[in-house]
């Protein structure tokens, strides 16, 4: 086990059980047993040098004294969905409140993403939340951060695979996010403890969340980028891959609909994929009525105006509802006020606002 | 008794100086006394070239002493009263009673432009002594109610008027500036942005500071610049005050009650800001005093330039200490902040794409909290506006300048009349712990309140802004009660002006 670090993740368990490599002979540094395994130079210096100086000790130490769980591959606690990947990880660092049984779902996508990802994220998580659906992300910014808050905000728990040790927070700006996480849902890494934040731990960050989940979901992807990465990943885990169609004219959109014309499934509504998820075509209909318009909350003539005018056009300013509604600038602002009160309305860009797609009240 | 008397400038105010002069035998010297400085000393050679233009030769050991001895004394201003002085103690002229002198003499015994004329001519008015002051000076010098007052233009005609063979003239009252300056520019101008011209008038009634946060080219400056003409003209009180400022720095004057404007670079320095220098002029702030202070591109000032702003914005002066003693100058401003979402200026834009990392806005952003975010009441985007949406927008320009103004005239009026047992002026004014025992919410506004602030995780100072924003949404609407409306309108602002990136 102690090559967590040393070499490699991954297979090397069947690989010591089918070379019949004893244990002991591993531990005690045995040249034979690291030739058998066929151990590169450099990872045999390096594992020598971590055995030499007591390194997993000291880890299993730190952790425990972090609150931090370690789950190794063959474990009781292992999930069952990452043991049957191809390359599944040998050891979990798990902290929190363990990973939520039951369904799960991979929203992942853009760091830099638009208030129309970001709402749509969370706005999913949300609803994922509803049906007893878990969210796994990535902790990252933008989509990943949206889905974490999102899922959180209904009191769901969410999963985030983070691509650094488990006491290390990346975007540091972070760091409330994920002691949020830790709280109220459940922070897994394969890194050992201190690891910072590499270009290359991301892709393998991504083969778990690939794995955790039975769908993942692409809310906002440019072409080159980690989410379409995970979606790809997903695929050859045999998991199914959904994606969010956006504007085709939108840069943070084109890998996410290039997914969907290469045969990714289009979000197009939220409930319905919830209902799909969760198998439960309740869902469709929380309150058991119509979907909208059910015991809304009283708007004034002018405050349904406006949400009439941001629901036929989209994402508007200030001016042009005024325009269209005709109506003075402080009456408008006094409608969405209120609207933005009920969950009905949402600042989308600067100085622009629209409907949100679920009117939560 | 001595009957010469000049001014010099402390800060905004003008300080009587005595000048004696005694003339004994010996060789020719002038020696001036009495902590003058360079320019005050310089004054020998110009006051010796303008007297024998005259015809008044100087001769033998002439000591001229500025008392009070103590304080410091600056500025060329001291030439005309040093010249009458000599004149006076050698018996060519004879100055009738104690008189002020004012001017910068020119070696041909022209009178030129001196700045501080207004501060000079409160000071003879309420002494009670007549003032003689440059040509130059007239203008300044003629809205000042209740001042004797002669404009000289050669020292010749002055001399000619104390032996009483030609008569000066005498300086005017000026006729009170009537009728509103044109607004410059004009709401109607301004295409669009109503979201931003109404958060512009309720700063203007209630006295809020504003932030305006948009893309390049979305119309922050201008909006900024309309802001003056809305606010109410200046009383005459405030006018004084505009005036004296400016007289102190010796800008020209404006007669109309026009407020101020003043914009500052980010790379301006503090002492140009906040005042001070080697003679403790007034900076920017105390310029914009009752006006407008702008600051484009806020996110780019030096934080200690910002941190200096803290005392104008919280109590209205500033003061300025240096070694060579300290001031106090008044800075009673609206302040005007904008500065771009991001880096780049198009994060969130619907055409242009934001080419700005996350970090990079991150960093960004973290730049603009801080001290002086705390005192910014209102936040506003100003949307650039898409093509489409400008045509949509064409020939709709909405009220006139003139229009708002009275709506905020009348909205200040109710808020004077309000807080008038208190000692404010203005809601922007409110105390914490006076807001949330003035302004009351009735039921419904209280749960409503509750609801959104926990929702959008509003803070204690976020919520006491709301109010005081809501409480000027309400004067506006001339309403005594704050109810829901007031309040929706004043969180529509806080929640649209908050900045889409990372909630």
């Amino acid at each position: 086990m102690l090559n967590a670090c040393g070499c490699f993740d991954a297979r090397i368990l069947t690989i010591i059980e089918s070379r019949r490599i004893s244990w002991e002979d591993l531990a005690s540094g045995s040249g034979a047993a690291m030739d058998r395994l066929g151990m590169k130079e450099s990872a045999r210096k390096e594992f020598l040098g971590l055995l030499s100086s007591g390194w997993y000790d000291r880890e299993v130490e730190s952790c425990e004294s972090m609150g931090v769980r370690l789950i190794f591959s063959g474990d009781p606690g292992y999930p069952s969905m990452l043991a049957d990947m191809i390359d599944p990880p040998l050891v979990l660092y798990e902290s929190g409140s363990g990973l939520p049984s039951g369904e799960r779902v991979a929203v992942v996508g853009t760091r830099r993403c638009t208030s129309y990802g970001s709402n749509c994220a969370s706005d999913l998580a949300s609803v994922l939340v509803d049906v007893g659906v878990a969210v796994v992300s990535g902790g990252a910014r933008g989509i990943d951060a949206a889905a974490h808050r999102g899922c959180m905000s209904s009191g769901g728990r969410t999963v985030a695979v983070t691509g650094t040790g488990a006491d290390i927070s990346y975007p540091a700006s972070h760091s409330a996010l994920f002691r949020e996480i830790r709280e109220e849902g459940c922070l897994l890494t394969e890194f050992p403890l201190g690891t910072p934040p590499r270009p290359w731990n991301f892709p393998r960050r991504n083969r778990l969340i690939a794995g955790l989940c039975s769908r993942c979901v692409v809310v906002e992807a440019p072409e080159k980028s980690g989410a379409v990465l995970t979606a790809r990943l997903a695929l050859e885990a045999g998991r199914e891959v959904w994606a969010v169609p956006g504007r085709i004219t939108d840069g943070v959109c084109k890998g996410s609909n290039a997914l969907i014309s290469d045969g990714a499934m289009p979000l197009v509504d939220i409930r319905v994929f919830a209902a799909l998820v969760s198998g439960r075509q309740g869902a469709l209909f929380p309150t058991g009525g119509r979907r909208e318009d059910t015991a809304g909350p009283v708007l004034t003539p002018e405050e349904a105006e406006v949400l009439r005018i941001l629901a036929d056009h989209g994402e508007m300013t200030v001016d042009n509802i005024s325009a269209e509604g005709k109506m003075s600038a402080a009456v408008v602002l006094r409608g969405l006020g209120v609207l933005s009160a009920y969950g009905l309305v949402a600042p989308g860009g600067p100085g622009r606002w629209s409907k949100r797609t679920q009117g939560r009240g | 008794m001595n009957v010469v008397h000049g001014v010099t400038l402390q800060g905004i105010k003008a300080l009587k100086v005595e000048v004696e002069v005694e003339i004994t035998g010996g060789l020719f010297v002038i020696a001036v006394v009495g902590l003058p400085d360079a320019s005050v000393k310089e004054a020998r050679e110009r006051v010796r070239a303008a007297l024998r233009s005259l015809g008044v030769s100087v001769k033998g050991r002439v000591a001229v002493n500025l008392a009070p001895a103590d304080s410091p004394k600056e500025g060329a201003l001291l030439d005309l009263p040093i010249a009458v002085g000599i004149a006076h103690a050698k018996g060519e002229i004879r100055v009738p009673g104690p008189t002020l002198f004012m001017g910068e003499l020119a070696l041909d015994g022209r009178v030129r432009r001196v700045r501080g004329a207004v501060p000079a001519a409160l000071l003879a008015r309420d002494l009670g002594f007549p003032l003689f002051v440059p040509e130059g000076n007239a203008r300044e010098v003629s809205l000042v109610k209740g001042v004797r007052a002669w404009q000289v233009g050669h020292i010749r005609e002055l001399f000619a008027h104390l032996r009483g063979q030609s008569q000066l003239k005498v300086i005017e009252q000026a006729e009170e500036a009537t009728g509103d300056p044109k607004p410059d520019p004009d709401f109607s101008d301004i295409k669009g942005q109503v979201a931003a011209k109404r958060a512009l008038e309720i700063a203007a009634a209630g006295h809020h500071n504003v932030l305006l946060t948009g893309s390049p080219g979305s119309g922050k400056t201008l909006l900024a610049r309309a802001l003056k003409d809305i606010l109410p003209p200046l009383s005459d009180e405030e006018m004084m005050e505009v005036l004296l400022v400016r007289s102190t720095v010796g800008l020209p004057l404006d007669s109309s009650r026009r407020r101020p404007f003043r914009a500052i670079h980010h790379t301006s320095s503090t002492i140009s800001v906040c005042g001070g220098g080697t003679n403790l002029r007034p900076g920017e702030v105390s310029l914009a005093h009752r006006g407008v202070l702008f600051l484009d591109e806020f996110t780019e000032f030096r934080r200690d330039l910002l941190e200096s702003l803290r005392q104008p914005l919280e109590d209205g002066f500033i003061s300025v200490s240096r070694a060579s003693g300290s001031v106090t100058y008044p800075a009673r401003v609206l302040f005007v902040a904008a500065c771009n979402p991001c880096p780049c200026g198009f994060l969130g834009d619907p055409v242009e794409p934001c080419r700005c990392s996350p970090s990079a806005v991150d960093r960004y952003r973290r730049k603009m909290s801080g001290p002086i975010l705390d005192r910014i009441d209102l936040c506003v985007t100003v949307p650039r506006l898409t093509p489409d949406e400008l045509v949509q927008a064409e020939g709709q320009g909405g009220e006139s300048s003139t229009r708002v103004r009275e709506r905020v005239l009348r909205a200040r009026e109710v808020q004077w009349d309000r807080w008038k047992n208190l000692g404010y002026q203005c809601n922007a004014e409110l105390p914490e712990k006076a807001l949330r025992k003035q302004v009351r919410l009735d039921l419904d506004g209280r749960r409503f309140l509750k609801d959104v602030a926990g929702r959008i995780r509003l803070s204690g100072r976020g919520i006491s802004r709301v109010l005081k924003v809501a409480r000027t949404i309400a004067d506006l609407a001339g309403e005594e009660n704050l109810s829901t409306v007031h309040l929706a309108e004043a969180l529509a602002f806080r929640e649209g002006g908050d900045l889409p990136w990372d909630r």
